[in-house]
């Protein structure tokens, strides 16, 4: 099977962030179904002609799975097979002979038994049904999510609720095998692969990168002028779209072919425009190749070159970026802006409702003052005092465990053992009696940089060993790592009795100032692909706490 | 219409089972050993997003072929 590249997903944008999917034009697509990953469906009614709509929805989000479907089984079998994720796919109207809290109470069992049954995201399909009971069952589900590692649900009573009658195939279900219809499942399948699974799943998207001319606005600045490029309503749209992601903290960047000050002059003049230039993190403006422009986006950024999505309406661009930079995501903003919003809007790894990265921008920011401190200090103490940086430690803050998730998955550069922990691990880290979890906050006098870093670490005869450690690019280059990572080693090992400490490591492609750190810390080379080494007694001994600030939050 | 309904038909039998259908062949259910119920389906759901049409529970069991797709996208239009 070739595998799907970046430039193949561009075809597929049109179908798959159409208005409505159609199962004709997906399956046109000719996306063959994975092999590897599984996604295991439990369900009691028909799921089959969801799945071959699965495959390339969840191969464009960049994790594809096989679903694999149990038998119909009202009863909620725990699975023999191993999965990657599970989906329970129930029609709850076939558990007529139990009261409203009978089904409740044995079907919230029935999920927790899933959940111990295996790690991986667990996602529930509601009931789209209107009326009380569909009502209680759904409000059950969400408050069983919301504390429940790595599980989510399924909204089909919001997808029910836009299509109207055309939700429901009552009388065709004995032919069908369920009383969904087909546009019900369509949309059904989207949502799943594109919103619920995405933050388990996705990469995520931290930056922007956004062409200018018949992108952001219709007409080429250098032939229109500022006053003769056009903001339809899909464009102002777009730019809304753009300025409400730069809220929830993803860096937008402009990388154009243009003349820097036509393109000062065009946002100076055009309060029209709903995007505005304290919204843009970055000006990448100039005759070079936009590829470079995106490199120098990511260096400001501090992060790499794929995890920016980057908008253009030029395919031609599109493609030379991408080649250059493997692993970007493209999105093609040719034809209507309106268009181009809808796949904004739900492109996965993006953030979603409720999620934000926020602070990024502001931290960004002051990067520069947080420089020029540096370089007035006349020395390490003196910068510290300056930055009146204050860092918050909490043991083991079970309510954090989807930021401390989060940490593990999408910390690249400072990320010491690269295991890539979901809900379901961290989970582990933090009620299992011989580990823990320390999560660090952050703040200066310049920006709340907010949680920042991580540490798992385990029990192993008389040793801390931390197993996990990231710390967040936004954090960096403050000289405060030492610092962190002691007093969240000490308190470690404090908790779980442990009389010396040590750390795993394995290399990856992007965590050499992880390893980097490590040997200074340790001092000694760190080598190999991974391993673990011991710290010596005396750099765990005191916190070299210095001139910052420092407090404790849980035990 | 007629042809551009058989090639279309043709390319939705053809995506579905795997394997090249041509545009006119009155393909038989009951001669294709793949077209099975859950095949049937996908069928029957690619033609009705195709075309906006809708099957009742009765003439989904009746289609037996290509032309009782062909029959039903014509018959709509036609109405």
């Amino acid at each position: 099977m070739t595998a799907i590249t970046t430039i193949d997903k561009l075809d597929w944008q049109a179908t798959l962030f159409a208005p409505e999917l159609n199962r004709l034009a997906v399956m046109r697509l000719g996306v063959p179904t994975p092999t590897g990953a599984v996604l295991r469906v439990v369900r009691n009614h028909a799921f089959e002609t969801l799945a071959p709509i699965l495959a390339p929805l969840l191969s464009f989000a960049g994790y594809p799975m096989a679903p694999v479907l149990g038998e119909y089984d009202d009863s909620v079998n725990l699975p023999d097979d191993a999965y990657a994720a599970a989906l329970v796919w129930l029609d709850f109207t076939r558990y007529g002979r139990l009261s409203d809290e009978e089904l409740a109470q044995w079907f919230l069992g029935r999920l927790d038994a899933l959940r111990a049954h295996a790690g991986g995201p667990l996602v529930v399909a509601n009931s789209p049904d209107v009326g009380d009971r569909a009502a209680r069952i759904n409000a059950a589900l969400q408050d069983w999510a919301s504390r429940t590692p790595a599980a989510a649900i399924l909204r089909l009573d919001k997808i029910a609720q836009d299509l109207g009658p055309r939700a429901f195939a009552e009388d065709r279900a004995a032919v069908t095998g369920t009383r969904y219809a087909d546009p019900l499942n369509l949309e059904a399948a989207r949502t799943l692969a594109f919103e619920v699974l995405a933050p388990a799943c996705a990469a995520p998207i931290k930056a922007l990168a956004v062409d200018l001319d018949n992108t952001l606005y219709a007409g080429v600045l250098g032939e229109d002028g500022p006053d003769g490029v056009r903001l339809t309503e899909g464009h102002a749209r777009l730019q809304r779209e753009i300025a409400r992601l730069a809220g929830l903290g993803v860096l937008v960047s402009i990388v154009s072919k243009n003349e820097a000050a036509d393109v000062q002059a065009l946002f100076a003049a055009r309060e029209d425009f709903p995007l505005r230039p304290d919204q843009v993190a970055s000006w990448q403006v100039s005759w070079g190749e936009k590829s470079d422009g995106v490199r120098a986006a990511a260096a400001q950024f501090n992060i790499a070159p794929d995890s920016f999505l980057l908008i253009d309406d030029n395919v031609g661009e599109l493609f030379q970026v991408s080649s250059r930079h493997p692993g970007l995501r493209l999105l093609h903003a040719g034809g209507e802006a309106e268009a181009t919003v809808r796949a904004l809007r739900r492109y996965p790894g993006l953030p979603q409702e409720g999620q934000s990265f926020a602070g990024r921008a502001a931290d960004l920011a002051a990067n520069a003052e947080r420089a020029a401190l540096a370089d007035a200090a006349v020395d390490e103490e003196a910068y510290l005092a300056a930055l009146q940086a204050e860092l918050t430690f909490a043991l083991n803050p079970v309510e954090d465990r989807g930021r401390l998730t989060e940490l593990s998955r999408k910390t690249n550069q400072f990320n010491v053992s690269l295991r890539r922990l979901d809900e379901v691990e961290v989970d582990r880290y933090l009620t299992a009696p011989d580990r823990c979890v320390v999560h660090v906050k952050l703040a200066d006098r310049l920006a709340d940089s907010g949680s920042v870093a991580a540490l798992f670490g385990r029990r192993e005869d008389s040793a801390f060993v931390v197993e996990e450690l990231c710390i967040s690019c936004r954090a960096l280059g403050r000289k405060l790592e030492d610092i962190m990572i002691v007093e969240a080693v000490r308190a470690g090992m404090d908790r779980l009795g442990a009389s010396r400490a040590a750390f795993d490591y394995q290399l990856g492609p992007r965590n050499q100032p992880a390893l980097e750190w490590l040997a200074t810390f340790l001092g000694r080379p760190v080598t190999g692909e991974a391993g673990r080494l011991n710290v010596p007694e005396d750099r765990v001994a005191e916190t070299p706490r210095g001139a910052v600030s420092i407090r404790w939050t849980h035990d | 219409m007629t042809e551009r309904v058989d090639a279309e038909i043709a390319e939705i039998l053809s995506l579905t089972l795997g394997r090249p259908v041509a545009a006119g062949d009155d393909l038989k259910r009951g001669d294709e050993a793949k077209w099975d119920s859950l095949k049937h389906l996908e069928i029957i759901f690619a033609v009705e997003g195709a075309y906006g049409v809708s099957f009742s529970p009765d003439e989904i069991a009746a289609v037996t072929g290509a032309s009782d797709l062909k029959a039903k996208v014509l018959a709509a239009n036609a109405a």
